[in-house]
């Protein structure tokens, strides 16, 4: 054994400063449980938190060691229950998203509203589970690291990093090429990060730090549990007059995040009065973060199924309440759209489905002994994107070099990022080639909040662009006569074996336009009429995402929210024991996400749009769009099969009973 | 004796001695070999991340296997292929080029657990179809693709060009004299078999390993003593004798699933969707039996069949529901092991239902079986059987006898279903509710009817 270090003989560490919350746009310090530092004294604050760490020559001489730490513990009460603490929710925002809203006076129209649905839904602890854990190794060389990390937000590591350790960003070398997944939850620092750069100070070795399925339940973040409250009023006609979307969510004191519920219900439907407010409740658990789509998902299955509620109430056909309520400018801050395409959408995706063949009785379509039913639901998500910076470099034979620093979970940067360079640059793709996932590389944002694309985008077409420019500019030709067959010629007429610009991306201060990604899910489900288990039989799903720079990767991302989706209405729930404050089913044998046979017929359509307003490339993002709505869409489905229901997520046979 | 064990990494041999024996094939590839190809992600085969192709004799087939929850002494004589062992030099194989050409991995963390399982498919088809594909990846998860893309790459690939794992490493380690090394005992008599385990308490007989694995890697199970019956060739047998299947205790789920599949329809449908590919090479039906939980999903039909078990050799039989005692207590003597079980096949009507949360894949909630003997037209006489509603597989003696000389009717089983709800004291776990094990109980035999009877009607 090397060595055991805890907050006895750990070495002291800065707090680092926090220059923006939710790690968004500069590279901000993102210490997710920021008013905690790790091994800084011996208070506990949830159970699951790192409070020791071994270090030995082999795996099997650490865990031999770990099992030898005597603890001895000092207990004091905790609050674990979000419904017995629910009396102390203060309201809690984030920077995208702040914690309240209002316009009008919503709860008077509501009060006179002619029809009304006024429920509470709730959604439960789920957990990321990336296929590939959370790990690093950390080599520190004197007073330089050398940081192999799993992470989506590599360039706030190293600040983090930096700022904790007290050595300059400059000497630490953050690098995350290949990630096994992540959706959100590499997107923070996390303590075992800061743990495992420790330990290899400590001990002068290189350290290889993983976290254990088990124990990334209880150290790397969870979608809160949430209730939520929706209040609709509407005319007669179906037209709303008034939206209230407010509750709670599992919040606690060591990290500022809140599930930010009500983001999507300022802009999906059009209402002349509307407030929401999204509050935490404090307790002595795990830190929640942002995991895909975050408040979208969870705020969206409320908002949809108050939907579906009203659609019955005012006997009017699901669909055609959303196109009566369809918001023709942002219904809050009343700005233009930058580009909307939600009605394609919805037409689309209907008349693939066949959602006129649907008869709207509930408990009037049966297949043999299965109850079958139709639902749907509309998707929104924000389109943003943060400074981002890239290199473009060409060589005399005619090879490019793009270098950007820039993550690939999967969602297809280097793909997409090579096509783009390869076309703006108008060169063969074999020719170009792609560098990322390292602190050396110019600076890029975190990879989330379906924004890669648009930033990282727009920062490599610009250096595209640019380079072309200067080459052009050596023969002082215009950059858009300039034969690509001539790069190369050009080059080498100046003697020049190589030519390089950078780029530096950045979104304009004040947006004049509203800029969202919108979709439909139209869902078909059987449910059993014995052993009530719910199959989704189908989806069919439409996205209008701006410009759509890879078909493929695009509708590989629409399948995998769609799954997601499923997994969120269906399967997904971390079972929380309130005696102990601990999750239960803390494995992939309990804690359950769709296997293939769950996943039958997907139908994703991508609604091209022209955006000339959201960023210089046109493109919205779509790898969490695809996700919201889903899971309201199955459970509208699932009333409309059975006449049950089920405002609480998962959708399990017990609640059909 | 032998005092190390033998077998093949991608063509070439290695001999493993002592306490390394106990260690995971996942790790002995990565850190032992620094085969990193090979995924850990769930450390419980729930996920499919860390499959290997496995063959164990030269009569068999390469076939897929979860690496994190078998230990290196389970493997003595085996010849084992990783994703490292799949490229035909510099050339991807066909498999790996039909992932790339339909997107079939995006994080690529579950991707050479995919590569794998697929390649396992074209070993024995060069055509498969969709149903093959689905089956043969159902204990693959993927959180980013949504599948469809990878089920199309699996059924893109060009099989009959396909260069097969077989043919490449055609070679087995010679490996049939007894092993002993460390605590780990592999002898080659049933009778030393015997002998080692009344002579070392709290020995653990590990087979496929699908539960000791994950009692290992998630509970830090560290047994006194490990037997494996893997070179009592004996035990190797399956055949059918008189309307009985005898089944030795090397028998996995797979080969029993394979067999079964025309002579008891009704179960290979439950084991079809019993697990992945990846436990039922590797998990034995008498493992199945031994390990007794009350949702092990074949025991309703053994018991409803009245299959029997064979103690060391033929000394001693027991009818099955006899050999559980309790939750996890068996007649089974310090000096006994099952060598065999007999199973019956069944030709009187016969219905079984396994339901879980998940379709496929997924620990059972509840399970039953329902056997009965028609005598024109009336039920002479039934037997019902009911897993995940108590301690034990349980019969169900009142609700059968309530049936008995009864002609079958919707009305008879709605009311059937009611005693049987009362014949039950199911928990409440994580996998379902107490509320809905008792409606399931009660429900399901009225649903038995409907597929009983009135689906022919």
């Amino acid at each position: 054994m090397l060595a055991v270090l805890s907050h006895v003989n750990a070495p002291k560490l800065q707090k680092p400063q926090r220059t923006q919350g939710g790690g968004g746009g500069e590279a901000s310090s993102n210490l997710a449980e920021t008013n905690y530092i790790p091994f800084s004294d011996g208070t506990i604050h949830y159970l699951g938190q790192h409070i020791a760490v071994v270090v030995a020559d082999t795996l099997e001489h650490a865990v031999r060691g770990a099992a030898l730490v005597r603890v001895t513990y000092d207990p004091k009460p905790a609050k674990t229950s979000l419904d017995e603490h629910r009396a102390s929710a203060k309201e809690k925002g984030t920077q995208q998203s702040p914690a309240s809203f209002a316009k009008g006076d919503a709860d008077a129209a509501f009060a006179s509203a002619p029809l009304k649905v006024d429920q509470i839904y709730r959604t439960p602890y789920e957990h990321h589970n990336p296929m590939e854990a959370h790990g690093l190794i950390a080599s520190w060389e004197g007073d330089y690291l050398t940081l192999y990390d799993s992470s989506q937000n590599i360039f706030s590591v190293r600040r983090t990093i930096s700022q904790m350790f007290g050595v300059p960003p400059e000497n630490i070398h953050v690098l995350s090429q290949y990630i096994g997944g992540a959706f959100g939850s590499k997107g923070s620092v996390w303590p075992h990060v800061v743990i495992g750069v420790m330990a290899a100070r400590e001990v002068k070795r290189p350290v290889k730090l993983m976290v254990t399925r088990k124990q990334l339940f209880f150290t790397n973040g969870h979608r809160p549990a949430t209730e939520q409250r929706v209040a609709l009023g509407a005319n007669a006609d179906g037209k709303l007059v008034s939206i209230i979307h407010e509750g709670f969510g599992q919040s606690n004191n060591v990290c500022t995040f809140v599930e930010a519920f009500t983001a999507s219900t300022k802009v999906i439907y059009d209402s002349p009065n509307m407030r929401g407010v999204h509050r935490g409740v404090d307790l002595d658990l795990p830190s929640g973060t942002y995991m895909r789509a975050p408040g979208d998902s969870t705020g969206m299955f409320a908002l949809d199924s108050a939907m579906d509620e009203l659609a019955y109430t005012a006997k009017i056909d699901p669909l055609q309440l959303r196109l009566i309520n369809h918001a023709d400018r942002d219904p809050l801050t009343g700005k233009e759209w930058s580009s909307k395409s939600l009605k394609e959408c919805y037409a689309q995706a209907a008349e693939r489905f066949g959602w006129s063949r649907r008869t709207p009785e509930p408990r009037s379509m049966r297949d043999g002994r299965d109850l079958i039913g139709c639902g749907m639901a509309s998707a929104n998500r924000p389109s943003h994107r943060a400074p981002a910076s890239a290199r473009a470099l060409m060589r005399s034979d005619g090879t490019v070099l793009i270098r950007s620093g820039s993550h690939d979970m999967g969602m297809g940067t280097l793909t997409v990022m090579t096509q783009l360079a390869a076309e703006t640059l108008d060169v063969p793709i074999e020719r170009v080639r792609m560098e990322l996932g390292d602190t050396n590389l110019p600076q890029t944002p975190i990879a989330a909040g379906s924004m890669t694309a648009a930033s990282v985008g727009s920062a490599v077409f610009g250096a595209a662009t640019e380079l072309r420019k200067k080459i052009a500019a050596l023969d002082g030709v215009d950059p858009a006569t300039l034969d690509p067959a001539t790069y190369t010629a050009v080059l080498r007429r100046h003697y020049l074996n190589e030519i390089e610009v950078q780029f530096n991306a950045k979104p304009p201060e004040e947006d004049p336009y509203s800029s969202h990604a919108f979709g439909a899910h139209f869902v078909e489900v059987a449910v059993d009429a014995d052993i009530p288990v719910v199959r989704v039989r189908r989806v069919v799903s439409a996205f209008a995402g701006g410009r759509i720079l890879n078909a493929k990767t695009a509708r590989s991302q629409g399948l995998g929210g769609i799954v997601w989706g499923i997994g969120m209405a269906l399967l997904e729930q971390t079972h929380l024991d309130t005696k102990l404050g601990s999750f239960t089913n803390v494995n992939f044998g309990e804690y359950l996400v769709p296997v293939n046979p769950d996943i039958r017929q997907l139908e994703v359509i991508l609604v091209e749009e022209n955006d000339p307003h959201v960023n210089p490339i046109g493109v919205k993002g779509i790898g969490e769009v695809s996700m919201v709505g889903v899971a309201g869409a199955i459970a509208n489905a699932v009333f409309h099969a059975t006449g049950k229901r089920v405002r609480e997520l998962p959708i399990t046979v017990e609640k059909l009973l | 004796m032998r005092d190390h064990i033998l077998f093949h990494v991608n063509g070439r041999e290695h001999q493993v001695r002592a306490a390394e024996v106990f260690t995971t094939l996942s790790n002995y590839l990565r850190y032992g070999l620094c085969a990193t190809g090979t995924k850990v992600v769930c450390e419980e085969g729930d996920c499919g991340a860390c499959t290997v192709l496995v063959r164990r004799a030269a009569t068999e087939e390469y076939r897929p296997i979860n690496s994190c929850i078998q230990a290196l002494h389970q493997l003595d004589g085996m010849s084992i292929v990783t994703v490292e062992g799949l490229r035909d030099g510099e050339n991807l194989s066909a498999v790996q080029e039909a992932m790339v050409a339909c997107h079939g991995a995006q994080c690529g963390y579950c991707t050479p657990g995919f590569v794998v399982a697929m390649t396992a498919l074209y070993e024995k088809h060069d055509r498969v179809d969709e149903k093959q594909v689905r089956d043969g990846l159902t204990g693959n998860l993927c959180r980013c693709t949504g599948y469809e893309p990878i089920i199309k790459a699996a059924l893109a690939v060009d099989g009959a060009s396909a260069a097969k794992m077989r043919d490449r490493y055609p070679d087995l380690p010679e490996a049939g004299d007894a092993v002993q090394t460390d605590r780990f005992f592999a002898p080659s008599t049933l009778d030393d078999a015997i002998a080692w385990k009344r002579d070392h308490p709290g020995c653990t007989i590990v087979q496929g390993g699908t539960d000791v694995g994950v009692w290992v890697n998630k509970r830090a199970f560290n047994a006194p003593a490990v037997l494996s019956l893997t070179k009592l060739r004996e035990l190797d047998e399956l055949r059918e004798e008189d309307g009985v299947i005898v089944a030795g205790a090397n028998v996995t789920l797979a080969a029993f699933e394979r067999f079964i599949e025309h002579r008891i329809p009704e179960l290979f449908r439950i084991l079809n969707i019993f697990g992945a590919p990846q436990i039922k090479n590797a998990g034995t039906l008498i493992g199945n039996i031994a390990n007794g939980s009350p949702i092990g999903d074949t025991l309703p039909y053994l018991i409803v069949a009245d299959a029997e078990l064979e103690l060391n050799g033929g000394a001693r039989r027991v009818v099955i529901s006899d050999f559980y005692k309790g939750y996890k207590q068996f007649d089974l003597g310090s000096d006994e092991l099952i060598t065999r079980v007999r199973v019956p096949i069944i030709r009187d009507t016969l219905k079984l239902y396994k339901v879980s949360r998940r379709r496929d894949l997924d620990i059972s909630a509840f399970t039953a079986a329902f056997r009965l003997v028609m005598n024109d037209g009336a039920i002479e006489s039934s037997r019902i059987a009911y897993g995940g509603v108590g301690p034990l597989v349980l019969r169900l003696p009142k609700t059968e006898a309530f049936l008995a000389g009864k002609r079958p009717s919707l009305e008879l089983f709605t009311e059937a279903g009611a005693i049987a709800r009362s014949e039950v004291a199911p928990i409440t776990d994580v996998r379902g509710s107490k509320e809905y094990r008792l409606q399931l109980a009660e429900n399901i035999l009225p649903r038995f009817w409907y597929d009983a009877f009135e689906v022919q009607r």
